[in-house]
């Protein structure tokens, strides 16, 4: 009981801190810090005219819209279908409801290669699903519909993932407190549960396009890759690489980082101002 | 029954049925259809033609170099995972936070980008490109280079499990071994180890999964040769590109079914690790690429 | 084995944990560290062991049997440590637990598997577990866990004996039973034993000397009943056991608390000077006539006699409440009830003067 407050962790008595310290700092600057240097100090040795040029071509644009918006559509809709996922997967008792469970991490631990060859087979015209839509006109594989099925289905199991403890750390007395009070269960829901669960919403949805905006993998085989309309920013960069454009590859390469930085960065601070509003933690 | 359960039932019978057979769907259109597809299109022109696909000396090799980049991936981002949680978890020192932070940036870097900045680093006009062809030595598009790609986008997933629970670990063992006249290897292997075996495996385990699944960055860095430089990924994208279907989604069915395993592996340990879903959940919050 | 720490100070951050203190325990002692939260008895524990490092210090040293070990670690100087959680190890059984000192000995010194299974065996039968050897430590109540730790520590053979609040977390029942256990084990095997604990009680009764810190100080450092009876100083007083306190002043060679006037021995102590009075309870008597000794007027507010004393508490004339204790017996011949009025006269108190203020 005495000192427990002043017991911190102190070097001096267990053994390994320089050694340990030493390796961990070797290994991640070697493998990870100075590569990533080495990008933007490329972008450095490029003049700014040549840079800015590079990442406002109209092609390079056109593919961050595409990347964008597809990917913010994938968000959008795994918010709402997520949302759904979470809260069944929690609340209810239904057969088959463990094996669903596992199956929400299938985008992570599928290769993204056989996920684009996969969705691609499924969506082309001839796929199972791709003849429904083409019946009616609807071209998916090879258009930026289909890019915005892949973005979602990279993007699902960050939003369930998220929502999951979230829902389980709801109060049953808050529930409960409002339906005394006179609630229906609608109102209940939309002024009681969805508030409390919005943090996590947005720290989930957030992660879906941050992680869709860098996809490469699952896109490439059903976008097609037709510059300017169904180009990615990934795929631009690759392209550009290939005709050893190393400058301009690494321009654009700069705009995504940033970009992901950004997203990472607000992510946590969304985590923070909601924690502090709540005083507790935001997903 | 959790409270989670309970509560569960105050919803009417109707909308518990509806809102299941939504994410049913949701789940079996964008989950279960493309895997299916996977098995399906691999065994389309029948079973001995599916094996066949495993005869082509390419898709051996494929494989082979698949595992030995696994094989050094693996064991390496295990070492470090080791010292780093052992060098933040025990231990106070300025910049921890950031270190923390710093670790966990190739999950925030596309795949694409994690290959592009070993290109720059040694590829033919990168920093080092002159150096190396004057010794004769190739990373890029050779097998160091789809190594060195891998163990970027694969280096933080050890860590990530073992830190949050060591730090949650006070040192007390810890102490208690050193005072009883253990040296510090001694305590790390008698007493820190042992406490956080399933954490470390499941840390390989999905470790294991991404680096022989890893496309992007390798596509990058490996010059597509076939026979020499190709994982099995970058396989299964050859023969796509050569429209040859069946050989395809044969070798992504291997793939696909380590992924099924994988999920089987983290399934059985999410039990053992007694933490919360999202601790288990394969580090949903950190994976953004 | 003598332990001697010298001129020990340690600051974290900006709060100074142990200010300049110094103890000596004999061979063979059983010593406690007593205080409340803060006053810097783990830390000189903790220092002792090895566990902590304490400020730089040219006249600060750490002795045991007059042989410095102030730049020894904890591992080298064989202590055994008891932590106050225990600290067994998850993953290990008790007989692995207490072995484990044995097992990561250098190869030269490491005994052979079989000597490591007798000594062990021979713990287990001191503490009394020899059927739950093959236990883990979650499988164990608190008691258990608490004897095994004594028996990991006990395995190495250490010079000396620290123990980390060693029955903090028990609780009462077993606290008491295992605090004769530790007493009749020290006498049995004679380690020279340092103990920390903020339960007064608890170091009254076990421990051959008490050394009271407070503040990163040593207050007092005495056998228990020089400690209890004869305190230096209002914290010892208070913190060992209950207490009366009033306020008054001193006059005219008198002590004057209200009603109440004592002799006060040192007639150097100028008038005015502020002094305060603490008596025991168990040193006060009530009586319903005022026999011509020192008493105060006092109304009897409640009285509990369910225990093995009555309580009695009162509040006086000049507002202070008292708790006066008594056995059964003289409780029923002065037979008084509450609302009652009585006079309160005592036996025994000390006078301490307030500190000059500068």
């Amino acid at each position: 009981m005495s000192m427990r407050l002043f017991r911190f962790k102190n070097h001096s008595v267990l053994p390994g801190f320089g050694l340990t310290l030493g390796i961990t700092v070797l290994y991640l600057s070697l493998i990870v810090l100075i590569p990533l240097s080495a990008l933007f100090l490329k972008t450095a040795t490029t003049t700014w005219a040549q840079f800015w040029g590079t990442i406002t071509d109209p092609r390079a644009v056109a593919s961050y819209r595409l990347t964008f918006g597809t990917s913010l559509v994938g968000a959008l809709v795994n918010a709402i279908f997520g949302f759904v996922v979470a809260w069944t997967l929690v609340r209810y008792r239904f057969p088959g409801r463990r094996i669903l469970d596992a199956a929400v991490d299938l985008p992570f631990a599928l290769p993204t290669a056989v996920s684009g060859i996969a969705l691609t087979a499924l969506y082309a015209k001839t796929g199972w699903i791709g003849r429904w839509f083409d019946l009616w006109g609807i071209q998916t594989a090879f258009s930026p519909l289909g890019v915005a099925i892949a973005q979602t289905f990279i993007g699902l199991p960050f939003v369930v993932r998220t929502l999951q403890p979230a829902i389980q750390d709801l109060d049953a007395g808050m529930e409960e407190a409002a339906a005394t009070l006179g609630a229906g269960r609608f109102q209940t829901f939309s002024r009681v549960i969805l508030p409390f669960l919005l943090p996590a919403m947005l720290t989930g949805a957030s992660m879906a396009f941050a992680r869709a905006l860098g996809e490469y993998g699952s896109v490439v085989f059903i976008s097609g890759n037709m510059p300017m309309r169904t180009e990615i920013s990934s795929l631009l960069i690759v392209a550009k690489l290939e005709q050893f454009d190393y400058a301009g590859a690494t321009a654009i390469a700069v705009v995504l980082l940033v970009a992901s930085f950004a997203l990472m960065l607000s992510i946590n601070l969304v985590q923070w101002w909601f924690s502090n509003r709540l005083g507790r933690e935001a997903a | 029954m959790s409270p989670a359960d309970s509560m569960g039932r105050r919803d009417p019978v109707w909308l518990r049925a509806l809102l299941i057979a939504v994410a049913v769907l949701f789940l079996g259109v964008f989950l279960f259809l493309p895997l299916l597809t996977v098995f399906l299109e691999a065994f389309r022109k029948g079973v001995s033609a599916y094996f066949a696909s495993f005869n082509d000396p390419a898709a051996r090799s494929a494989i082979v170099l698949t595992l030995v980049s696994a094989g050094i991936a693996v064991p390496c981002n295990l070492m470090f995972g080791l010292f780093a949680s052992w060098a933040i978890a025990k231990f106070e020192f300025k910049g921890k936070s950031i270190l923390i932070t710093l670790i966990d940036l190739p999950f925030a870097v596309s795949p694409v980008i994690s290959g592009l900045i070993y290109v720059l680093l040694f590829g033919m006009q990168g920093w080092f490109g002159p150096w190396l062809m004057a010794h004769h030595l190739q990373i890029i598009f050779a097998v160091p280079g789809i190594v060195l790609a891998t163990v970027f986008v694969t280096f933080p997933f050890v860590a990530r499990e073992l830190i949050p629970l060591m730090q949650e670990q006070d040192t007390d063992e810890e102490q208690a071994a050193i005072s009883l006249g253990a040296s510090g290897f001694q305590t790390f292997w008698r007493v820190t180890l042992p406490n956080v075996k399933w954490a470390l495996l499941y840390g390989v385990i999905l470790c294991n999964a991404r680096a022989m699944g890893e496309y992007g960055a390798v596509s990058v860095v490996s010059g597509h040769i076939r026979g020499k430089t190709n994982t099995m990924p970058l396989h299964v994208e050859i023969l796509y590109n050569e429209y040859n279907f069946v050989a395809a989604f044969s070798v992504a069915s291997l793939l696909a079914l380590l992924a099924l395993a994988t999920l089987a592996a983290k399934a059985l340990l999410e039990r053992r690790l007694q933490a919360a879903p999202s601790a288990v959940g394969l580090g949903a919050e950190d994976q953004l690429a | 084995m003598s332990i001697e720490a010298r001129s020990i100070s340690k600051t974290f951050g900006d709060f100074r944990a142990l200010r300049n203190v110094s103890l000596k325990v004999n061979d063979g002692e059983l010593v406690a560290l007593l205080g409340p939260s803060g006053s810097g008895k783990t830390t000189l524990l903790r220092i002792i062991a090895g566990l902590e490092e304490p400020d730089p210090n040219p006249a600060g040293a750490i002795l045991f049997n007059d042989e410095d070990v102030t730049a020894s670690r904890a591992g080298q100087r064989r202590v055994g440590f008891v932590f106050q959680h225990y600290a067994l190890f998850r993953n290990m059984n008790v007989f692995d637990n207490i072995a484990f000192g044995l097992r990561v000995r250098p190869r030269r010194s490491r005994p052979s598997e079989a000597e490591i299974r007798q000594k062990v065996s021979e713990l287990l039968q001191l503490i009394h577990l020899e059927s739950l050897a093959g236990r883990f430590p979650s499988q164990l109540s608190g008691g258990q866990r608490q004897r095994v730790a004594l028996a990991r520590a006990l395995a190495i053979e250490p010079r000396v004996l620290l123990l980390d609040e060693p029955f903090g977390a028990l609780d009462a029942k077993v606290r008491h039973a295992l605090r004769r256990w530790l007493r009749r084990l020290h006498d049995e095997i004679h380690v020279t034993s340092l103990f920390v604990t903020h339960d007064q009680e608890e170091a009254l009764e076990v421990a051959d000397r008490v050394v009271v810190m407070r503040d990163g100080r040593i207050e007092q450092d005495g056998t228990p009943n020089e400690v209890y009876h004869h305190p230096s100083s209002e914290f010892v007083m208070d913190f060992l056991g209950n207490v009366n306190l009033f306020h008054g002043r001193i006059e005219s060679g008198k002590a004057v608390f209200g009603s109440l006037v004592l002799d006060h021995a040192d007639r150097q102590v100028p008038d005015g000077r502020g002094a305060r009075l603490f008596v025991r309870p168990f040193d006060l008597d009530l009586n319903r006539e005022q026999n011509g000794k020192p008493g105060l007027k006092a109304r009897v507010m409640r009285i509990q006699s369910a225990g093995a004393s009555v309580r009695i508490e009162l509040l006086a004339e000049s507002g202070e409440a008292l708790q006066v204790e008594m056995p059964h017996s003289r409780f029923r011949e002065r037979a008084v009830a509450p609302q009652d009025d009585v006079f309160v006269t005592l036996s025994n108190a000390r006078i301490f003067l307030e500190e000059l203020k500068k």
